[in-house]
């Protein structure tokens, strides 16, 4: 049969073949969320699209094996990073300028503090269980 | 609408914030509070059941079907729309709907057969056979297989969105060309309604998914065929999902971006296609940048299915596969030299429109290769006539009267004449009904075993095909006249002259209608009911040695079905394969349809031409 190989996803990843997680559903359906509130102005939306996506993709990024499965959190704190350096572009540099799109800020401002929140909440899970390991 | 979508998301959220170990939804075993398996099972590699396995699943072969149940959806949802419209046009007034609605089915009837039908249907086919034919285990990134599918339901909500009853939300009329400043949305008269952006912003997501599949496809033909898989001897329907996919690399972006600025018109004040900016004409360049591209997007994989099928029913290898190739090839490469055709009529400079004539009139010549190839294929052939075969045939005769026209419509001067009339209408429906929905019926009865395990009912697909074949030429045929009579197209209304031609269009949209119950009584009746499929080779195809790696799946379903404790009952017989499964006389005809129609639908009446 076809030869072996390492493409992340692939079905000789880790998850054994034809079943997965839910992620690539919210990442779907964060991304369309996301995309409607930021287009059309409705930060709630936005933030939480933004939210769900961002979760989404960290997930998955452990699960194929991009990055270590093994820590969420940083995972999680990567994608807040980057969703903060666009709010921070947003909210600072657009918004005084009087641009509308500078109001969507807020919503990756929001989801970018949840994201952290979350991997925050990771990473003491996991090193409390590196502490004291179940048996 | 904000509260309703942030709820629902909200809700979303938080289940996901419950639920850590999703390995475990997969498997229907969820604690929602472990980290790891409370039950200490391993994996068996066993789908899940229900709807968690289709949510799960990153099978190419579940999302193949998942695709194909999707598109069937979206071309019932869009013929309804054109036989909404076409009843309206029995008569010469706006009498059935009003003007804005029809304007609304009009729009939402375009973009939902190319964009929600054509390119998911293919994409069925590809998921589900591709693997499979190259001898992959799956594609090469199942996940993002999967993310590009349920990209589409959600793009497909945003894009009917302005169907639902909200306060302040109406359906798009801008036509599926979206041209500008209708849809710019600035000032009087124009599509300012936010459906609009709603429509804009789902047709990103499913060009999104289109892109995300496109790499898909072309990473696992590069990097997971089988090592016997050559590329000499690459099937010619991978052949065609690979340029398929290579056009949709270069042109689907491109649509996305030029989207992405009409939002921005329309909702940041920007001026791309406003006059005092870029101008509406830049839209008309980069959306027929995408557009033309696309409908060899939609024909290629089609002529692929029609060019595996044709040697299959006709006792004969195809005829110059490697002209095929390469004239697959060259439609890949000059599609994109030939959008300007659309804006003949635009005040494009003569000197550009002569070279766009000339490119155009080129891109017929490889078309005619393929033509020529097909037809030299069934001559002195063993035909069978079965209704894979009889969409082929109908496709082919469809795509010469399709291609004919369109030659006319290369010419500067003709256009200029012809442009925005019914004629161009016919023309374009004669190669995506006539061509894409004719190879893709094709398609789905030759594989119907394989996909389901069970046989069609040949009447029912017989009285389907002629239906539509008879219902198509109709339509389309009369709608070509009445261009040339002058009828612009889009209108709800017209004038009385054109009465009798659209009262035959009318006349034969419900014939293609009751084709389609035909077909939709026929598939789901025989999924469930149909005479189980008893060979591996349910074709006969290995007496022609050309058997394809896809078929053997029903000896592995079946191997599957004994060792799971299925009861070894006729449905059940691992099949060998070969002569003895599906014994086959000297006409070319499995033997076991000479005695009962009901199967298979090998004519044996009429199978030695």
């Amino acid at each position: 049969m076809s030869r072996p190989t390492t493409d992340a996803g692939s079905t000789r990843s880790h998850s054994p073949p034809h079943e997965s997680s839910l992620y690539h559903v919210f990442v779907a359906f964060g991304f369309a969320g996301a995309e409607v509130g930021v287009i059309l102005g409705r930060p709630v939306v936005a933030a939480v699209g933004l939210s769900l996506f961002g979760w989404s993709v960290a997930e998955l990024l452990g699960e194929v094996s991009l990055a270590d499965a093994s820590y969420a959190g940083r995972r999680l704190a990567v994608v807040a990073g980057l969703y903060a350096v666009v709010a921070g572009s947003l909210l600072w540099v657009v918004q005084p300028t009087g641009d509308t799109l500078g109001v969507r800020g807020l919503a990756f401002a929001v989801a970018a503090l949840a994201l952290f929140a979350r991997a925050g909440y990771d990473t003491l899970r996991t090193t409390a269980a590196v502490v004291s390991p179940r048996q | 609408m904000t509260a309703v979508m942030g709820a629902l998301l909200l809700g979303v959220f938080l289940w996901l914030s419950r639920l850590e170990n999703w390995e475990l939804v997969g498997s229907g075993r969820a604690s929602g509070t472990a980290g790891e398996r409370t039950d200490g099972e391993e994996y068996t590699g066993a789908k899940p059941s229900g709807v968690i396995r289709w949510l799960t699943t990153v099978d190419h072969k579940d999302i193949g079907i998942l695709y194909g149940v999707y598109a069937t959806g979206m071309f019932v949802w869009a013929g309804l729309a054109a036989v909404v419209m076409r009843t309206e046009l029995i008569t010469p007034a706006s009498d059935l709907v009003p003007a804005s609605f029809y304007n609304a089915l009009l729009t939402t009837h375009g973009v939902a057969m190319l964009l929600l039908f054509g390119t998911p249907i293919l994409a069925a086919f590809g998921n589900y056979l591709l693997p499979l034919i190259i001898g992959a285990d799956d594609m090469a990134f199942p996940r993002i297989n999967a993310i590009a599918f349920w990209l589409l339901p959600m793009g497909t909500v945003f894009v009917f969105a302005g169907f639902l009853p909200v306060d302040g939300l109406l359906p798009a009329q801008t036509a599926w060309t979206m041209y500008p400043p209708l849809s710019s949305g600035i000032g009087a008269g124009t599509q300012g309604n936010v459906g609009v952006d709603l429509m804009l912003l789902g047709l990103h997501l499913t060009g999104l998914s289109a892109t995300m599949g496109a790499i898909n496809f072309i990473v696992t033909i590069f990097t997971e065929r089988d090592e016997s898989v050559t590329w000499a001897n690459l099937d010619i329907f991978s052949w065609t999902m690979l340029v398929q996919s290579g056009q949709i690399l270069f042109a689907f972006p491109l649509l996305g971006s030029a989207m992405v600025l009409l939002l921005m018109d329309r909702n940041f004040g920007t001026t791309f296609y406003a006059v005092e900016g870029g101008g509406p004409i830049l839209w008309q360049h980069l959306f027929w940048f995408w557009g033309h591209p696309e409908v060899y997007i939609l024909i290629l994989p089609a002529m692929g299915i029609v060019s595996l099928l044709l040697p299959r029913f006709s006792g004969r290898e195809l005829f110059g596969y490697n002209f095929v190739v390469y004239s697959t090839l060259a439609i890949g490469v000059l599609s994109f030299g030939v959008w300007a055709h659309h804006m003949f009529a635009s005040g494009l400079d003569p000197r550009l429109r002569a070279s766009f004539m000339a490119v155009t009139l080129a891109i017929a010549v490889p078309s005619a290769v393929k033509t020529f190839n097909w037809i030299t294929t069934l001559w002195n052939g063993r035909l069978r006539l079965t209704a894979p075969m009889l969409f082929c045939i109908g496709f082919l005769s469809n795509f010469v009267i399709g291609g004919v026209t369109g030659v006319f419509l290369a010419s500067i001067p003709v256009d200029i004449v012809l442009h925005d009339t019914y004629y161009v209408v016919g023309h374009f429906h004669y190669f995506l009904m006539g061509g894409l929905v004719f190879a893709v019926f094709a398609g789905i009865y030759y594989w119907f075993p394989l996909f389901t395990g069970r046989w069609y009912q040949p009447r029912l697909a017989k009285a389907h095909f002629w239906a539509t074949l008879v219902g198509t030429n109709v339509t389309f045929f009369a709608m070509i006249l009445l261009g040339y009579g002058g009828m612009p197209r889009r209108y709800a209304s017209y004038l009385p002259q054109f009465a009798t031609l659209h009262q035959a269009a009318t006349l034969g949209a419900f014939f293609i209608t009751v084709g389609q119950l035909f077909f939709l009584w026929n598939v789901v009746q025989s999924w469930f009911e149909g005479d189980p499929v008893e060979s591996d080779d349910p074709w006969g195809l290995r007496r022609f040695d050309m058997y394809t790696a896809e078929w053997t799946l029903l000896n592995e379903q079946r191997r599957d079905a004994l060792t799971d404790g299925g009861q070894p009952a006729a449905d059940a017989t691992v099949s060998t394969g070969g002569d003895d499964a599906t014994p086959v006389n000297d006409n070319g005809d499995t033997e076991r349809d000479d005695a009962d129609d009901t199967r298979g639908d090998v004519d044996s009446s009429e199978g030695g031409a």
